[in-house]
C-alpha cells in the first residue's frame, strides 16, 4: 500500500510539473491573425495598413508561442471592430486623432493583446507604444502610425468590370517610420524648435513682467 | 513713513523677483526641456557613453546569452552541410537577446549579433530590427550598429565581400553585392516584406559621428549558404 501511494503521488508530482511544449513556427490560427493584421484600414484620405514591419514582429512573436482557435477568432474579431473604429473618428491617422480617440484605441489595443496575457503601454514622454508579453518582456516598440497602401500595378486585384477590388489585402509591403533607427542624436528638430521659442517666450515675458515692476 | 513702507515693499518684491522666479523658471525650463528632449535622450546617452568613455565596461549583466557556436567539421563536404533546420530545433531569441556573431573580415568587423536594435542591443554589439527577421527564415535581415564602434569598418566595404553570420542552429555567408548612401527615411532602401533572405546592414552616415544626420550607410548582401529554417513544426 505504501508503495502504490508513493508511485501515486509520484504520478500526481510529475503530472502537476509537466511542462506542455508548444510547437513553435506559425501554426493555422497564427495565421490567420497575421492575415488580419494585413487587412486595409479605410481612413479620411484613403485606404492605410499598418506596416509590415510591424506585421513581421507579430509573426516572430508567434513563432515563440502557441495561439488557440478561440484566442485567433478574438483576436481577429477584435481587430475588426477596432478597424472599424478607425474608420469612424474621421481621421487622417493615429496621430490626427482626438486624444479622446486615442485613449479609446489605446483601450482597444490592450483588449486585443490581453486575449494573449500580454499588456500594451503608450509612453507619452517618448511616443513609444511597448508591448509586453505575459513574463513582462517587451515584444513591441514603435511609434504607432500607419502607412499608405501600396498596390503593385503588376499584381492587381482590381476586377476590370468593378472599380472596387474584391480583396481586403495589400499587394506590396510598407515600412513604419520607426525601421531605421537614429545611433545618436534624432534628426528631427521640430519639436525642440517649438519648445525652444516656447522657452523664449516665457524668458521674455518674466523679463518684461520684472523690469515693468521695477518701473512701478 | 510712507517712504519706510515703500523701501519694504521694494525689499520684499525683490526678494520675490530674485529668488523665487528664477526657481520657477528654472523648474519650468527643465521641465520643458526634459519633454522635447526625452525621445532622444536615450540614444544619445547609449552612443556618447561608447564614445567618451576610456575603460571597457561591462555590460554583459543586461542581456541574455543564448549563442552556443555551432563546430562545423571542415572536412565535411558543403553539399553535405545541413541544408535545413527544424524551428522546434532552434531557440528562437527574444528581444535583446545575443543569438550570435557577425564578421566581416575585410572590413575588421566581429562582433555580437542581438536580436532586438535598442539601445542594449547597440551597445553591445549589433542589432536585428524585430520587424525582420532571423538567418535563415527566408526574408529581410536589417541589422543596426552605431557608426563610430561596432559598424565603423562598414565604410571599408565593398562589393564581393563575405559576411559570416554564426548562431546557435546553423553558420550562414552572406555576399555583399552594394553600398549605397540613403536618407533615413527613404522607405526604398529596404523591403521588410520580401520573400528571399537578404541581409541588409546600415549605420548612420558620415562615418565618425555621433549623430545629427539624416543619412545612413546601407550594405546589401545576398544569402550564399546556411540551412534553412523549415517552418512547420514536427509537434502538435
Amino acid at each position: 500500500m505504501k508503495k502504490f501511494t508513493a508511485i501515486m503521488v509520484a504520478l500526481i508530482l510529475v503530472a502537476m510539473t509537466a511542462v506542455t511544449a508548444f510547437a513553435a513556427g506559425i501554426n493555422e490560427n497564427e495565421k490567420k491573425v497575421i492575415d488580419a493584421l494585413g487587412n486595409k484600414i479605410a481612413m479620411k484620405n484613403g485606404d492605410m495598413v499598418v506596416p509590415t514591419d510591424f506585421v513581421n514582429q507579430a509573426e516572430n512573436y508567434f513563432n515563440t508561442i502557441d495561439m488557440t482557435a478561440e484566442q485567433a477568432d478574438k483576436i481577429v474579431d477584435l481587430l475588426k471592430t477596432t478597424g472599424e473604429f478607425m474608420t469612424s473618428t474621421g481621421a487622417t491617422n493615429i496621430p490626427t486623432m482626438t486624444y479622446a480617440q486615442k485613449k479609446e484605441l489605446l483601450n482597444r489595443g490592450k483588449e486585443i493583446v490581453a486575449v494573449l496575457g500580454m499588456t500594451m503601454e503608450y509612453d507619452f514622454v517618448k511616443k513609444v507604444l511597448f508591448i509586453y508579453d505575459p513574463q513582462g518582456n517587451v515584444k513591441f516598440e514603435s511609434d504607432p502610425v500607419l502607412t499608405v497602401v501600396k498596390v503593385d500595378p503588376t499584381q492587381s486585384n482590381t476586377d476590370s468590370t468593378n472599380s472596387t477590388s474584391t480583396t481586403n489585402k495589400t499587394n506590396s509591403s510598407t515600412t513604419s517610420n520607426t525601421a531605421i533607427k537614429t545611433t545618436g542624436l534624432a534628426t528631427d528638430f521640430s519639436g525642440f524648435v517649438a519648445v525652444g521659442a516656447f522657452a523664449l517666450v516665457i524668458v521674455a515675458g518674466a523679463t518684461a513682467y520684472v523690469l515693468k515692476k521695477k518701473e512701478a | 513713513m510712507s517712504g519706510n513702507r515703500n523701501r519694504r515693499k521694494h525689499k520684499n518684491f525683490n526678494g520675490k523677483s530674485f529668488i523665487i522666479l528664477p526657481i520657477i523658471f528654472l523648474v519650468g525650463t527643465y521641465l520643458v526641456l526634459y519633454v522635447a528632449l526625452a525621445p532622444s535622450l536615450g540614444s544619445v546617452a547609449s552612443a556618447a557613453g561608447l564614445f567618451f568613455s576610456d575603460t571597457e565596461k561591462d555590460y554583459s549583466t543586461e542581456y541574455k546569452n543564448i549563442f552556443v557556436p555551432v563546430v562545423e567539421d571542415e572536412s565535411e563536404d558543403k553539399e553535405e552541410k545541413p541544408q535545413e533546420v527544424n524551428i522546434d530545433d532552434i531557440t528562437y531569441p527574444e528581444y535583446s537577446n545575443l543569438f550570435g556573431e557577425l564578421i566581416i573580415e575585410n572590413c575588421g568587423i566581429d562582433t555580437n549579433l542581438f536580436f532586438g536594435d535598442g539601445d542594449i542591443s547597440l551597445r553591445n554589439g549589433v542589432g536585428i530590427y524585430a520587424g525582420s527577421f532571423i538567418p535563415g527564415y527566408g526574408k529581410t535581415i536589417l541589422v543596426a550598429g552605431h557608426n563610430n564602434t561596432y559598424f565603423n569598418g562598414l565604410k571599408n566595404a565593398s562589393e564581393g565581400d563575405i559576411v559570416n553570420i554564426r548562431t546557435s542552429y546553423g553558420n550562414y555567408v552572406y555576399e555583399i553585392t552594394e553600398c549605397k548612401v540613403l536618407k533615413a527615411n527613404d522607405k526604398s532602401a529596404v523591403n521588410m516584406g520580401a520573400e528571399e533572405e537578404n541581409l541588409v546592414m546600415y549605420t548612420c552616415y558620415p562615418f565618425d559621428e555621433l549623430g545629427l544626420t539624416a543619412y545612413r550607410y546601407f550594405v546589401y548582401a545576398k544569402y550564399v549558404s546556411g540551412p534553412s529554417i523549415d517552418k512547420n513544426s514536427l509537434e502538435g
